[in-house]
């Protein structure tokens, strides 16, 4: 290495833009679209007579059908609020309640216990409880929601907030930064990630949970309730459609909260590559 | 243009160093297994723009010393003063380097210099000349919108440097901040640090384990005596004594040497080692 090298500034190396979880252009669709004209083959072949197997020709009137009522833009329209509800009423309380653990040892030690084992009960779990003190209305599908929201944000806030490294908050304090600066300016960046991965984490969550809370009670609208409805009916392109919808949204949240987190991530990009 | 230049406008009247003193410094670590005494009856007086390194063996204390003159530790005794005034918290007029960069990694290289006049009361642009400036100053124009981890470890250290000369501190306290680097990069950001210190007048004290280091860049060096960390001798440096390779150079750091290993408290064998190390390597004792 010559002194020139040494001495002249060094950017290392060129650095890729981050790259997002993408469809693969159109790798990603072979196996979708296998899997859709096997069914459609076993569909055409009548096998489980007309109950398993809808044609992709019947789930293509089913869609155009649930559009054209309005049916399934209402039930995914519900469902995405309900979810929207839950990530901003659980997640605001996930937040608070483990920046607040994260920052003052008396809370850590008196919520902590109960939280860790509210935590451990699974939604399912939930449902009974929440069905006997609530009735089967909106109260209990929004708390669901809400409760799935808050776990993963409470969990990775309470981390991250933690996990500001001593050297980082040193540095703030030699340049004069009070409590609140540091809080702001050190904490809350270094715990940036964390909350970030608990968002795309309760953002996959809500979405599961709310389904699956809809499926179980089945009153009202929701895209959990069309499909339940459409077993109970014996309409198989009814849950079809719905299933497949969950899917597609599924996927459509998870390449949203990448989007939106990949550029507040830039500064990691080469710590994650190297 | 307006014929009212705002302070920052033109280039700053260098800043005049401050004047630190300290007396009857002590420190000591409280531990489970009981008390630490890691410094003891520091007396140390630096003259504005004095440049002063504080050297010894690792474990001597001379890191905790640059600590409690940060002000990062105010349970101390004795007295630290910065132009008569007593320190006991961090303080802008006191910028600090570590051996480490600590920058931000979430930041810029511009927006972690930046970062050093967030207590600072001055308009948007002013702080944005302030930065550029001092950039400029360590050689960084063209690196603003770099992060810390594009950087190499020289580049990163000199931006720590600019963080820490943006607020035109009265002192400047340097810990190993060379210590991480290669050689090569050593010796340059030690010619970059003494032109910078004749552009800046502020007065600096080093912290090193490098002898050589410490004789090119001082005024005076200390040595450090360990457990506790105790001033074993002061020694002063000549302007002839600044070549590397002046006899005056090398019968200095032969003195600092066996000031160095005077010391009581190493076991014959480290002894042996550390003598066989530096005439090996020529300098750089730990």
């Amino acid at each position: 290495m010559s002194f020139s090298a040494q001495s002249g500034p060094a950017m290392t190396g060129s650095h890729p833009s981050f790259r997002l979880p993408r469809l693969g252009g159109l790798k990603a669709l072979i196996l979708p679209v296998l899997l859709f004209l096997t069914w459609d083959l076993l569909a055409r072949r009548d096998v489980g007579h007309g109950m398993i197997f809808v044609s992709l020709a019947d789930l293509g009137r089913a869609l155009v059908e649930a559009v054209r009522s309005g049916d399934l833009p209402r039930n995914v329209g519900v469902s995405l609020l309900r979810v929207a509800f839950g990530l901003v009423v659980g997640g605001a309380l996930g937040v608070l309640l483990g920046a607040a653990m994260a920052l003052s040892r008396p809370l850590d030690r008196l919520l902590g216990p109960v939280l860790h084992a509210l935590r451990q009960v699974p939604t399912l779990g939930w449902i009974p409880l929440l069905g006997l003190w609530f009735g089967y209305g909106e109260t209990p599908k929004l708390l669901i929601a809400a409760k799935a929201a808050m776990f993963p944000l409470l969990l990775n806030a309470y981390e991250g907030l933690k996990g500001a490294k001593a050297i980082h908050l040193e540095a703030g304090r030699v340049l004069g930064f009070g409590g609140w600066d540091l809080f702001w300016r050190v904490r809350l960046p270094s715990a940036l990630p964390m909350l970030l991965t608990g968002l795309q984490q309760a953002m996959a969550f809500t979405w599961i949970a709310c389904i699956g809370v809809e499926i179980l009670f089945g009153a009202g609208p929701g895209i959990g309730s069309m499909i339940e409805h459409g077993q109970i009916q014996g309409r198989m392109d009814t849950v079809l459609l719905g299933v497949v919808f969950v899917g597609l949204i599924a996927y459509a949240i998870t390449a949203l909260s990448n989007r939106l987190i990949a550029p507040a991530l830039r500064w990691r990009e080469l710590k994650e590559a190297s | 243009m307006s014929s009212i230049t705002s302070p920052v406008a033109r280039r700053p009247a260098p800043t005049r160093g401050g004047a630190l003193s300290l007396s009857g410094v002590g420190k000591t670590h409280r531990l489970a297994e009981g008390e630490l005494e890691v410094l003891r009856d520091v007396h140390l007086s630096v003259a504005p723009g004095e440049f002063v390194s504080v050297v010894g063996a690792s474990g001597c204390g001379k890191s905790t010393l640059l600590r409690l003159i940060a002000g990062l530790d105010n349970a101390y005794a004795g007295e630290i003063r910065l132009d008569d005034e007593r320190i006991l918290s961090p303080s802008l007029d006191r910028g600090l380097v570590f051996q480490d960069h600590r920058l931000f990694p979430w930041m810029t290289v511009e927006q972690n210099v930046a970062a050093a006049l967030l207590k600072r009361r001055l308009g948007r642009e002013a702080k944005r000349k302030l930065v550029a400036e001092n950039l400029a100053l360590v050689g960084l124009t063209g690196f603003e919108r770099a992060y810390p981890h594009q950087l190499s470890g020289g580049m990163a250290q000199r931006a720590a440097i600019a963080r820490a000369l943006v607020n035109e501190p009265k002192v400047l306290l340097l810990d190993e901040p060379f210590g991480a680097l290669d050689a090569l990069t050593r010796l340059k950001l030690q010619e970059e640090l003494l032109a910078l210190r004749r552009r800046t007048n502020a007065t600096v004290l080093l912290v090193t384990h490098d002898v050589e280091e410490a004789l090119f860049l001082s005024d005076r060096v200390v040595v450090l005596q360990p457990r506790p960390g105790r001033i074993a001798q002061i020694l002063t440096v000549g302007a002839s004594a600044r070549e590397r390779t002046s006899p005056a150079f090398g019968r200095l750091k032969e003195e600092l040497l066996a000031a160095l290993m005077a010391g009581p408290s190493p076991a014959p064998l480290d002894l042996a080692r550390r003598r066989q190390a530096s005439s090996a390597a020529g300098g750089g004792v730990g």
